[in-house]
């Protein structure tokens, strides 16, 4: 019994290894290479800053930069507010059209970006919003709010109401009983759609191409811009900055809040 | 504390009519019961007293002011749930101070108030704790001293004790009496449990369907229920269905004509309307004899045969085959010789201790 085991066993840790391996290699092989010298990825390893230097000169890049995490910022406020007051409303009331509604929440997640990002270039013009930051935090919003609306509803579902009405019967007005009682248990919801929201936001390419103007883009149209060009290792210095950032503010969260127990 | 009076009220939840034109008044200070089997209709009727749900007709006043637009939150009731609904987040401390918290009561004035509460339910020591750290029995005294801290008019109850285990709902019953009584609080606890109802309350109310179908004293409602319901609900009976207009007034008494031929005597009762009547005797009010002993003059007799007895220590319980209906008798353990199961034994018990009562 224990031979055949034994070499499951070694069959999916050799399984979890390749996927790591294809998963983070990548990764470490890039932050290791804007370290290097050669731009070439000539080895042996000559560490060097003089990718993180030019990076510095490189205004297109941290404009850019500077761009994504503003809209990322924004569309994560946003999109948490809203998306957290229409599944609270999914939670609460009985209105007609709600099943419809719900429903719809769904096929923005399964449509192709590309076909999304299309459809509203061709929307925002006909409209008179064209394109640029503004258009960019419109579709950004757009794509993170259902998002939103599934992960903090799937919170709600845990919801005792009673807990309401018994904030209710002690006094508290609806609005102190959103911010002591229903609010405290949604936030390590909200906070895990808030990530959601971000990362759409951050990592969001193909909306976002469409509706930059030159000039004003974001970071992943630009690195992408700049590849074209042909590659330098700065791309490197700044997609290893981007994720250690992004790393640690993940597993500050990710501590903070235990994601899925109650806290 | 206050008076709470509701006057014909009704609610229907589609076609389903959950309570049906309740009038029921409970006196300021008072300990009531609201008693029914699930589904009848409690819960409603606590939730739109409170103000969660609203009556499609009838009115409802605390403290004599209608509070028909007042909402839950003004209405200073107190409510304790079924499962607590302690806030999961807030400590113990934080829990019971929150009523004071949202009315912006002073700091100081929180924390001797929310110690005095404390004191009352004997949960010192326990303030910061969380609520998943509490046991059953202190959650529930939480709950109590949540409830009470803001000095709310009235105390609703909904089935509060019914998570607990046996011991803890009986140690529970005791505390939640003396505390109301330290209080003075108009109370009303719902419950579906009569001996709960019977032991703290100074009044009870019957639920059938959504009808108040009797209210008055624990004892009252005991010797004297008004229907069949309210006699098998409260207590055990047997029923004995009598002829129709059988029913003969007399002098000293009157007589009843069962289904089965034989005629019983009874006290005069206040039932206006004669013509369908089933009788009902407490089976602790009828004892045995054997067949071939003479009942005292006067006693209502009927004949039976042992089906079995149940011995439970101090009491015995016999079930009696009678024509085709199966009574019982409890008798005291007092050291008589039981009735062996298939034995003849003439059923015996006082006139005025048979109940009559409109069908
Ligand atoms: N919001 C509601 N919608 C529909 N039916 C309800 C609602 N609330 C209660 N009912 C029905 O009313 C009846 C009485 O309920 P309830 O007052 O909770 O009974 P109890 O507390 O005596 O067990 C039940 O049959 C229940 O299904
Ligand atoms: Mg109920």
């Amino acid at each position: 019994m224990k031979r055949p085991t034994r070499y499951l066993t070694t069959l999916s840790k050799v399984y979890l290894g390749v996927i790591l391996l294809f998963l983070y290699v990548p990764i470490v092989v890039m932050a290791v290479m804007s370290f290097n010298a050669s731009p070439l990825y000539a080895l042996p390893l000559e560490l060097t800053l003089d990718w993180y230097r030019a990076l510095a000169s490189n205004h297109k890049l941290i404009d850019a930069g500077i761009n994504s995490l503003k809209l990322a910022v924004m569309t994560t406020v946003i999109a948490s507010l809203l998306g957290t007051a229409a599944a609270l409303a999914f939670f609460r009331y009985e209105f007609p059209g709600k099943r419809l509604l719900q429903i719809l929440l769904y096929p923005p997640i399964a449509i192709p970006w590309l076909i999304i990002g299309t459809s509203m270039l061709i929307f925002f013009f006909w409209i008179g919003i064209g394109r640029g930051l503004h258009a960019m935090l419109l579709g950004h919003v757009a794509l993170a709010l259902p998002y939103v609306v599934i992960v903090v509803s799937a919170r709600l579902a845990g919801f005792d109401r009673t807990l309401e009405e018994a904030a209710r019967s002690l006094g508290a007005s609806p609005l102190q009983v959103l911010r002591y009682v229903t609010l405290p248990y949604l936030l390590p919801g909200v906070v895990a759609a808030g990530l959601f929201a971000f990362a759409v936001s951050f990592d969001q390419f193909v909306v976002s191409y469409f509706l930059a103007v030159p000039g004003v883009s974001t970071l992943p149209v630009e690195i992408y811009t700049a590849i074209r060009k042909g590659f330098t290792p700065e791309v490197n210095a700044i997609a290893t900055l981007v994720i250690s950032v992004s790393m640690v503010l993940l597993l500050a969260v990710a501590r903070l809040y235990k994601f899925g127990g109650t806290r | 504390m206050a008076a709470i009076s509701v006057n014909g009220v009704s609610r229907q939840f589609g076609s389903f009519r959950a309570l049906d034109n309740v009038s029921i008044d409970f006196a300021d200070g008072g300990f009531y019961a609201l008693l029914g089997p699930s589904g009848s209709g409690k819960t409603t009727l606590l939730r739109v007293i409170a103000g969660f749900d609203f009556p499609d007709t009838g009115t409802i006043t605390i403290g004599g002011e209608s509070v028909e637009s007042i909402p839950v939150e003004k209405r200073e009731v107190g409510l304790m749930f079924q499962n607590y609904a302690l806030f999961p987040h807030m400590t113990v401390y934080d829990n019971i101070a929150f009523a004071l918290t949202v009315r912006h009561t002073a700091r100081a004035e929180i924390r001797s108030r929310v110690h005095e509460v404390l004191e009352l339910v004997r949960l010192q020591g326990l303030e910061s704790r969380k609520p998943a750290e509490l046991s059953g029995g202190q959650k529930q005294r939480v709950a109590l001293a949540r409830a009470i801290v803001f000095r709310p008019r009235v105390l609703l109850l909904d089935e509060p004790l019914s998570a607990l285990d046996k011991s803890l709902r009986l140690e529970m019953q005791v505390e939640l009496k003396r505390i109301q009584r330290e209080v003075g609080i108009t109370t009303l606890l719902v419950t579906h449990d009569q001996e709960e109802a019977l032991t703290l309350s100074d009044r009870i109310g019957i639920l059938n369907h959504g009808v108040l179908v009797q209210q008055g004293a624990p004892l009252d409602i005991y010797e004297h229920p008004a229907t069949p319901f309210a006699a098998t609900f409260l207590g055990d009976a047997n029923l004995l269905s009598a002829q129709t207009g059988s029913f003969l007034p007399g002098a000293g008494g009157c007589s009843v004509r069962l289904q089965s031929g034989s005629t019983i005597q009874c006290d005069n009762p206040d039932v206006l309307d004669s013509r369908d009547i089933v009788c009902a005797v407490r089976p602790e009010k009828m004892h045995l004899l054997r067949s071939d002993e003479t009942p005292e003059p006067g006693m209502n007799t009927l004949s039976a045969t042992v089906v079995r007895h149940i011995f439970a220590g101090s009491s015995l319980s016999y079930e009696l085959a009678w024509h085709d209906t199966t009574l019982r008798v409890f008798a005291q353990n007092n050291g008589a010789p039981l009735f062996a199961e298939g034995s003849p034994v003439t059923i015996v018990w006082h006139p005025s201790h048979t109940i009559v009562m409109n069908a």
